[in-house]
């Protein structure tokens, strides 16, 4: 089963790093790209994109300028339930440390949390359990 | 006369106050208060004042608690009591054990002995304002500290990752395009790790702040930048121009001068509009009344008006349209503030951007 994916990520180096190793996977159907979390989140509300039910993906940054991951993940989960249930969203950082593993608990709404540098390998273990 | 010693004088008797002030004018800026409303007035006005005289006993209130009162809001000023009443000792003693009084004084004062309280008191304050003007310079150093090793997670870490994942792939993966791409993923990252080590060093030299000035000539400093600049500028289409209006003499130390316009000039040439046909980047300069004038002018994106107050500050970015490190305008507003400059911006959004800078020459 291939899905569409969304990366959010400010650095254009790192988007295209993900989605060399999205593509390499074949896992995806589609790579959106966006350096900026306000443009992705105008995306996800759009009506074409709300009529959609397949499952889609989503690798989020967290330190970002202008709108960081966490206030991506506020204003994500003030969306109708009917978006949230779409996505599956895929923490994609380099600031692993314990205070934002902590903040990030307190997101359902994530699936898995995956520190940079991003390898097939732990891209494969995330997307393996949504195989079955 | 030491205009920079500020003395105030309480006394509800004025045949003393114009007695302390006919002695001591001279000297000293001398401030005189006949109740402790006038009292506070001066010190409102006066944040400067070094040391405070206040007579025992006053109509209106008691010299020791006027001065246990000012104490919090004005902890700076040397606290000195006056009485001539030897009941009023134990009072006294009691309020330099607290704290409140630095020094006390026998009535009727000789010149000689307020003039050598003044000295102790002057010194005294002097090592207290040095403190507490190296504590704040120690915080702000510390606060510096504390986002440096916030960032380093995000913009040494961030490339090295890029690096890393680029070189693990090209090991997973077999096709000679896809690794030549991985390869320029893997350069791009290392150039741009470079760079950013490169405005941390800047960072640091600024802070040492270990100037070595010199005279510098504006046209050789022309000639410089319009080598340093002529490929960018030619490989982007934007017309690079110079002009210089008068040119006396400009001392100031000449790296950080350079490093000033060389980070509004990138700043300049990078945040160009993409789609424009008269893209221009103009430098205006000259020295008058021995003051350094320099325009960086850009026909760029502009910057919206509710970031221009923060764009000073560390780590702060605008915007996502360029790679920024957030490090560059703060260093140059570190190194005019060094060298007794100043700067200004004006910012149309999708118009351009003027930055003004003066730096007095030494």
């Amino acid at each position: 089963m291939k899905y569409p994916f969304i990366v959010i990520d400010d650095s254009p180096i790192d988007c295209l790093i993900v989605k060399k190793v999205i593509g390499f996977s074949g896992k995806s159907s589609d790579v959106r790209v966006f350096n900026d979390a306000t443009l992705a989140l105008q995306y996800i509300e759009n009506e074409e994109e709300c009529k959609r039910t397949s499952i889609s993906f989503i690798t989020l940054d967290i330190m970002m300028p202008i709108m960081n991951g966490f206030e991506f993940l506020d204003k994500f989960i003030d969306l109708p339930k009917s978006i949230q249930d779409r996505y599956k969203i895929i923490i994609l950082s380099l600031s692993n440390n314990e205070h934002t593993l902590k903040r990030l608990q307190k997101y359902s709404v994530i699936e898995a949390i995956v520190e940079k540098p991003i390898t097939m390998d732990k891209f494969a273990a995330v997307i393996g359990k949504f195989n079955g | 006369m030491n205009e920079e010693i500020k003395i105030l004088y309480l006394d509800d008797e004025v045949n003393n106050l114009v007695a302390f002030k006919a002695y001591f004018r001279l000297d000293y800026q001398i401030f005189v208060a006949e109740n402790t409303n006038e009292a506070l007035k001066i010190l409102e006005e006066h944040t400067d004042l070094r040391i405070i005289f206040t007579d025992q006993r006053m109509p209106d209130k008691l010299g020791t608690d006027f001065l246990d009162e000012i104490r919090v809001i004005y902890p700076l000023p040397v606290r000195i009591l006056l009485t001539a009443y030897a009941d009023d000792l134990n009072t006294a003693i009691d309020a330099i054990n607290k704290g409140n009084v630095y020094r006390y004084v026998k009535k009727p004062w000789s010149v000689e002995a307020i003039s050598a309280v003044i000295m102790d008191a002057n010194r005294y304050y002097l090592t207290n304002s040095l403190l507490s003007v190296k504590n704040k310079e120690l915080e702000q150093a510390y606060n510096e500290l504390d986002k440096f090793a916030h960032s380093v997670s995000h913009d040494i870490r961030g490339p090295l990752a890029g690096i890393m994942a680029a070189a693990q792939l090209a090991q997973d993966i077999s096709d000679l395009n896809e690794i030549g791409e991985l390869l320029q993923i893997i350069v791009n990252s290392a150039e741009k790790l470079d760079r950013y080590i490169l405005t941390i060093h800047d960072y640091y030299s600024v802070r040492r702040g270990e100037f070595n000035i010199v005279d510098i000539n504006l046209n050789t400093l022309a000639d410089d930048l319009r080598v340093m600049y002529e490929a960018i500028a030619n490989a982007k289409g934007i017309r690079f121009t110079i002009t210089i209006n008068n040119s006396d003499v400009f001392r100031s130390d000449e790296v950080s001068v350079k490093l000033v316009l060389n980070n509004l000039l990138s700043n300049a040439f990078k945040y160009q509009k993409k789609d424009y046909n008269y893209k221009y980047v103009h430098l205006e300069m000259g020295v008058e009344r021995g003051v350094a004038t320099f325009v960086v002018k850009d026909s760029g994106i502009g910057i919206p008006e509710k970031y221009l107050g923060e764009i000073f500050k560390l780590f702060f970015r605008a915007t996502l349209l360029e790679a920024g490190s957030g490090l560059g305008l703060y260093n140059v507003k570190n190194i005019l503030t060094k060298l007794g400059g100043q700067i200004t911006v004006n910012s149309v959004e999708n118009v351009g951007t003027e930055f003004i800078v003066s730096i007095p020459t030494k």
